[in-house]
């Protein structure tokens, strides 16, 4: 990530938004259900509460939260779909809901559960559309699809109809189209969902590359925690329409990674007696007769691995931090309670 | 919004009133052997008739686009009882709606006659067995070709109107309607309808229903072969 | 502003050409099509002839009868294949795609489900329609296809216009608009467009059938085949051009209020 300066592109003040849905009909006597039928009741969700983000020219942001948190939320507010119920939010000098039809063509949206593609033509034809959409120069935005292409690998897919790809393939081609106007944001709806591990390898190259080269601000919603570990050096964690964490990743970790997972193959035992006292200090997942798995302390780990060495004869070990994975489903769980 | 159904159904049947009054006044007090009063029931008629008709074909050919077909083959029960009864449900309110219009217009204009309500009945069943069994061979279709659209389009079209949906068939020639007589199309929606209006006779009653049992014999066991010949070529496309 | 339209052009054609290179992958769906709209001129021509029969004093012979409705029926065809499906895009979340794009979104919505099909199949009709008209009837043609191809244009756009002004109720969800979109347009009319003469009709429920529209086409088509009186055909076409503007003014405004409220659900 390179940030080009300390100018602020996406500033949000005390942003809230609430949806009315239905409530579900409880009602007991024909009468009330019969008016129920032309006149729901409705009740109030709060997506997002007084919700306040800054984020840099050029920055890499990961956005976590559970279902239903707000982040897409904030991005549809962010890319102009909604308008928010109080508050402000300023977007590349623009305000996104208001002005939108300018502010949109210099943004790009990709929604991972959605191709933007036309399904039954090739894809260069769509391309072309795009092309046409953000009133591009022809020429260029030749260029700008022959270099694209030639990025994520899909240059022998350009003549092949959209329908007959395969789900890694389609992204790619969705992302060459999304960035084919050198936008200056691009929001990242869950990019990799569905993805097979080396289209997800492919995607991460990308976007990395793509960030560093053009400095296009990217905020990533997603699931997948590899994706933030690996691209972004700032975290945003949402519940509820409000911010639980917002700074670096490696502050965050550091804060939360108070365990060390280990995974121990062996062959005998040596002293069963304080093998025995030394699983008592692991909280062991997984085990079998001669594995295990689990974690210990941060504090205790050398201690308890040197005389682990001492009372079993390890044949293989494995010792890491705890997968940034369960450190979010841990805070999930506590939010439950 | 089924009271947009309903609305809609009046307002169609109000300019039919207007549009035919219209019609007799520019000639002689009754045009193809009818009355004025009688395309009047005629399309009520003909309106009430038609809500009893599911639109199967869709949800046959959504499913099998979908691949859902396989779902319904395991639990071995057939498909088409099911859809009736789904697209049924919400025809609920339009139905009775347009029942309560039939019968106080049949009571104001004088058709309200018991023996033509019973003959009516038998009929209407008739009616509603030939055209489901009808559409659902066309149904069939789609397992061949994956999309509906155009061909059923022109189906549906010609069945239509040799049903007497668009005029009611005493307008065609002489010849022409003793041709109907021995197709299915008439006892879709015509021939029920002119069984209330009262304007058959024991013969052509008689004739009739042999004609319409023959027809639904024919249509059901072929739908059985074509049924087993199509289970067999579905491979379970889609999904 | 002549970049704008540029621009705005440069879309509506590219749009055109993906729709066609659509109905070309299903070429059989196209054919039978073709098929369909051929059955269904026969059928309206058969009854075209029965009603001149049964009925005296009719006041058309069965050509123009057949001239007159299946006129109608080629301009209500395509004023209906250019009405998208706005309802399931805002239910399926298709329209937030839209949205994201640079481009005036009840535009982009148009454009993006006109129904090339259809059209081309109602111009070959038409095509056909003038054959017929040279060969059986005294018409004056070129008039005819003048203000046929006027009236479609003005309509569609008209027909449009008065669309999407309903539909924007849709985005908050409001029952309104769909509710007034049913009664005044869908099926009552397609119902009997083809099977009796239209100016049969008192003159107020064809004001009522889709708002002006119906009234302006089923006159000014009249006008065309009795007698060629051109100062009522460009008044009547005068006043629907500003109501047309009137409306798709209004249209644009309910859109932009409307957005507003819009939540934006199903992706």
């Amino acid at each position: 990530m390179i940030v080009i300066s300390n100018s602020n592109i996406i500033k949000t003040e005390n942003l809230t938004k609430v949806f009315e849905k239905n409530k579900p009909c409880l009602h007991k006597s024909i009468i009330k259900k019969f008016i129920y039928y032309f006149k729901p009741d409705k009740e109030e969700v709060v997506a997002l509460h007084n919700f306040n983000i800054t984020i840099e020219k050029g920055e890499f942001v990961g956005l976590v939260g559970q279902n239903g948190a707000g982040k897409t939320t904030l991005v549809k507010i962010l890319s102009g779909i909604l308008t928010p119920n109080s508050g402000i939010a300023k977007s590349n000098g623009f305000i996104p809901y208001i002005q939108r039809e300018e502010y949109v063509s210099n943004i790009g949206v990709i929604f991972g559960s959605r191709s933007i593609l036309e399904y039954n033509i090739p894809v260069i034809d769509s391309l072309r559309l795009y092309a046409i959409i953000y009133n591009l120069n022809k020429d260029e935005s030749e260029k700008r699809i022959e270099y694209l292409s030639n990025l994520l690998e899909i240059k022998d897919l350009l003549h092949t109809s959209v329908r007959k790809l395969s789900l890694g393939q389609k992204m790619r081609c969705n992302l060459v189209a999304s960035f084919l106007h050198h936008p200056k944001i691009v929001f990242l709806d869950e990019p990799t969902i569905g993805l097979d591990a080396l289209a997800k390898e492919k995607v991460r190259t990308f976007l990395k590359e793509i960030n560093e080269k053009e400095h296009v601000t990217l905020i990533l919603t997603t699931h997948d925690m590899d994706d933030i570990e690996e691209l972004c050096e700032r975290l945003i964690l949402i519940n509820k329409g409000e911010k639980l964490y917002d700074g670096s990743l490696n502050e965050f970790k550091k804060e939360h990674v108070k365990k060390k997972y280990i995974s121990v193959t062996y062959s005998k035992v040596k002293d069963n007696k304080l093998f025995d006292k030394t699983k008592n200090e692991i909280n062991i997942k997984e085990s079998s007769k001669t594995y295990f798995e689990g974690e210990i302390d941060l504090n205790n780990s050398s201690r308890i691995i040197e005389t682990l060495f001492n009372c079993i004869d390890i044949t293989d070990l494995d010792v890491r931090e705890t997968p940034l994975e369960d450190i979010i489903k841990d805070i999930y769980c506590e939010l439950k309670r | 919004m089924v009271l947009t159904d309903i609305i809609v159904d009046i307002i169609y049947l109000f300019m039919m009133v207007l549009v035919w009054t219209k019609l007799f006044s520019l000639g002689s007090g009754q045009i193809g052997g009818f009355v004025l009063n009688d395309y009047i029931m005629y399309y009520i008629i003909s309106m009430l008739i038609v809500m009893f008709y599911p639109a199967i074909e869709n949800y046959f050919s959504s499913d099998v686009n979908n691949g859902n077909l396989v779902i319904y083959l395991i639990r071995n029960l057939n498909p088409m009882i099911r859809y009736y009864f789904f697209s049924m449900g919400s025809d609920i309110f339009e139905i009775i709606s347009m029942s309560i219009i039939f019968i106080i217009s049949s009571i104001y204009f004088g058709y309200f006659i018991i023996s033509k309500i019973l003959l009516f009945l038998v009929f209407l069943i008739i009616a509603i067995l030939l055209t489901s069994l009808f559409r659902a061979l066309v149904s069939l279709i789609a397992v061949k070709t994956q999309r509906i659209g155009g061909v059923m389009g022109t189906i549906f079209l010609t069945m239509s109107f040799l049903s007497g949906s668009w005029i009611p068939l005493n307008l065609f020639p002489d010849i022409v309607q003793k041709i109907f007589y021995f197709l299915p199309f008439q006892y879709m929606r015509y021939f029920p309808a002119i069984t209330y209006l009262g304007k058959t006779n024991t013969s052509q009653l008689v004739f009739g229903f042999l004609i319409s049992i023959l027809w639904i014999i024919t249509f059901y066991f072929l739908f059985k072969f074509l049924y087993k010949k199509a289970i067999k070529s579905f491979e379970g496309q889609g999904g | 502003m002549f970049e704008k339209f540029k621009h705005y052009s440069k879309f509506a054609i590219i749009r055109i050409k993906i729709s066609l290179q659509n109905s070309m992958e299903f070429k059989f769906d196209f054919i039978a099509s073709i098929f369909a709209e051929i059955i269904y001129m026969i059928l309206t021509y058969f009854i075209a002839t029965l009603f001149i029969n049964a009925i005296p004093n009719f006041g058309l012979t069965a050509i123009q009868l057949f001239i007159y409705t299946q006129t109608l029926v080629i301009i209500f065809t395509i004023q209906n294949a250019t009405k998208s499906q706005i309802m399931d895009s805002i239910k399926d979340g298709t329209l937030n795609l839209d949205l994201i794009r640079p481009i005036n979104i009840i535009y982009q919505s148009f454009w993006n489900s006109f129904g090339t099909k259809t059209i081309i199949i109602q111009i070959l009709k038409f095509i056909f329609i003038i054959g017929y008209i040279l060969i059986f009837s005294n018409i004056n043609i070129g008039l005819y296809i003048l203000l046929t191809i006027v009236v479609t244009i003005i309509s569609t756009i008209f027909a449009n216009a008065i669309f999407y002004l309903l539909r924007s109720y849709d985005l908050k969800k409001i029952q309104a608009g769909s509710f007034f979109h049913r009664i005044t347009n869908e099926g009552n009319i397609s119902n009997y467009i083809t099977t009796y003469p239209i100016y049969l009709l008192p003159k107020f429920m064809l004001v009522y059938s889709s708002f002006f529209s119906l009234y302006y086409i089923a006159n000014t088509t009249l006008d065309v085949i009795y007698s060629a009186n051109i100062t009522n055909i460009v008044l009547l076409l005068g006043a629907e051009i500003v109501l047309t503007i009137i409306f798709m003014y209004f249209a644009n405004l309910a859109w932009k209020k409307m957005l507003k409220y819009y939540e934006g659900f199903g992706g």
